[in-house]
């Protein structure tokens, strides 16, 4: 088990208690210490030729290695790491799920649970995360999310809000609570449904697009009647 | 507000602006010269496309056709003129031709829904300002000023050789388009105390047949660089003003320049000693 030792995860870690935080034992310094680094560096390279990892992970020893890296940080196992941190538009995000397991091994919170309100279905179905603090035992609540905060923020265009309306708001809730009570959980990654949802809406439009918009002019483009006939044609044989 | 009270009105224009670009001296002869040298046909051109587009109703006011067939060889001719032109003094003279031509572009202007649109709100709309910074004294005359779904939208027709994206947006930086975009959109800012720039969008149209039309909105990125180049212009403007130190070529404290190898030379010369 040396590739573990570089990264600093206990040997006698389990994959049951993977996500749970273990303390930071200076992993950081594989960046600046030229024999963890070469060490490193080999058990990317292992990692990256089984086929156990994501596909992001495999031949990508690159990417293994930042994977190591978050994992030493945050005292995860690699491979949980690998599973949860993926590149979404460009950029590394926590899978929604991951986010939820990680403030429940961050080690601030006990009793972590999503509360969901409002009627199913409807715009007011909301739901946030609550859980009780070690610190000082006070239960903390996490800003609430609701359908119709995701229509508002031009979320919704992301088609899962419509397939799995019940999963994003959970995920969504996740996010809200870990940036509110425990931001260093996620390393300052966002999750990748806040990237999906965002990058699908809100890029700026050009000021043309604008004005086009405004002036209700038609942009997209005509629909092509011969490929349907060819179509209906084909259905027909 | 006729545009004799808006010419004789106190502030400084973005032509005026764009004079101090090119050197304040210039600026200043400008200004003390105002009446001097005939418009030239292409500024007589622009003005009476823009009044038949913009304000037909008050065409005739201020613009006269010739008539044809007037020999002005024939002592006929020659009263016939004279006539003529004193029947329409203070108006400015424009041929049949141009009549025509400007006619059919505004035709075809007018048979455009979208240009229709844009061109749907108030025209010729004049604005006074003090620019907070300087405390220069600005103004503007909007070709139109229009809303569009809320949303405020200063439109300017042009009338140009080529309407093409390119070639408009070459002539654009020449001419201090960026800076007359950044400067018009301020104008209604500070006026209308909106705290949103509004868009700035150019109708342009071409001078020749089939007088196609382009519209051409200015993005952020050349907004920014109109307000830059505003505020420097207005800085120098400021301090030209203070100083009564209407500088040329040579700059304030008359610095000799340098025949520097222009981007393209300079490339070929490093090229050859590689």
């Amino acid at each position: 088990m040396s590739e573990t030792t570089a990264v600093s995860v206990p040997q006698e870690q389990d994959t049951q208690t993977a996500l749970t935080r273990v303390p930071n034992t200076g992993v950081a310094d594989i960046w600046l210490d030229k024999e963890r680094f070469d060490q490193a560096v080999r058990v990317a390279s292992a990692f990256s030729r089984t086929d156990i990892v994501p596909q992001n992970y495999q031949n990508k020893p690159e990417n293994c290695l930042i994977a190591l890296d978050v994992a030493a940080r945050m005292g995860m196992s690699p491979l949980t790491v690998m599973q949860s941190l993926y590149v979404v538009k460009g950029k590394p995000t926590w899978s929604g799920q991951a986010c939820m397991s990680m403030i429940q091994g961050c080690g601030k919170f006990t009793d972590v649970r999503l509360v969901y309100t409002g009627n199913k279905g409807t715009d007011n179905r909301g739901c946030y995360v609550e859980a009780t603090r070690i610190s000082d035992g006070e239960i903390v609540q996490g800003t609430e999310v609701t359908l119709a905060m995701a229509r508002a923020e031009g979320w919704t265009s992301n088609t899962k809000w419509k397939n799995m309306p019940e999963q994003m708001l959970g995920y969504r809730a996740a996010a809200f609570f870990a940036r509110l009570h425990c931001p260093d959980a996620l390393m300052g990654f966002q999750t990748a449904e806040e990237v999906e949802d965002v990058s699908g809406n809100s890029k700026p439009k050009s000021t043309a697009q604008r004005l086009a918009a405004a002036l209700k002019v038609d942009t997209t483009p005509a629909t092509v009647p011969v490929t349907n006939s060819v179509a209906d044609a084909l259905r027909a044989e | 507000m006729n545009e004799r009270e808006y010419n004789a009105a106190d502030g400084v224009r973005r032509s005026d602006l764009w004079l101090v670009q090119d050197s304040p001296e210039k600026f200043h002869w400008h200004m003390e010269h105002p009446d001097d040298g005939e418009p030239s046909p292409a500024l007589v051109f622009g003005q009476a496309a823009h009044k038949i587009l913009l304000e037909p109703m008050k065409f005739t006011d201020e613009f006269a056709i010739a008539p044809d067939g007037i020999d002005r060889r024939t002592k006929d001719g020659k009263a016939a003129w004279t006539a003529f032109l004193e029947q329409n003094a203070g108006k400015t003279i424009i041929t049949m031709d141009v009549f025509s031509q400007i006619k059919d572009m505004a035709a075809k202007a007018n048979a455009d829904p979208t240009v229709r649109k844009l061109l749907s709100g108030r025209h010729e709309v004049p604005f006074f300002w003090t620019d907070p910074d300087t405390g220069v004294k600005c103004k503007a005359k909007l070709d139109c000023m229009t809303y569009l779904d809320d949303m405020p939208v200063v439109v300017d027709y042009k009338t140009c050789k080529s309407a093409k994206t390119d070639a408009f947006m070459r002539d654009a930086y020449s001419y201090g388009y960026h800076l007359q975009a950044a400067m018009y959109t301020e104008a209604v800012m500070l006026t209308l105390g909106l705290t949103e720039r509004p868009m700035f969008v150019f109708v342009c149209q071409e001078k020749d047949a089939p007088y196609s039309m382009n519209i051409i909105t200015v993005p952020e990125d050349t907004m920014n660089y109109g307000l830059d180049v505003m505020r420097e212009l207005l800085g120098i403007y400021a301090a030209c003003e203070k100083s009564g130190n209407w500088y040329g070529y040579t700059g304030a404290t008359g610095q000799p320049n340098e025949l520097s190898l222009p981007g393209w030379l300079k490339k070929k010369e490093d090229g050859q000693s590689e």
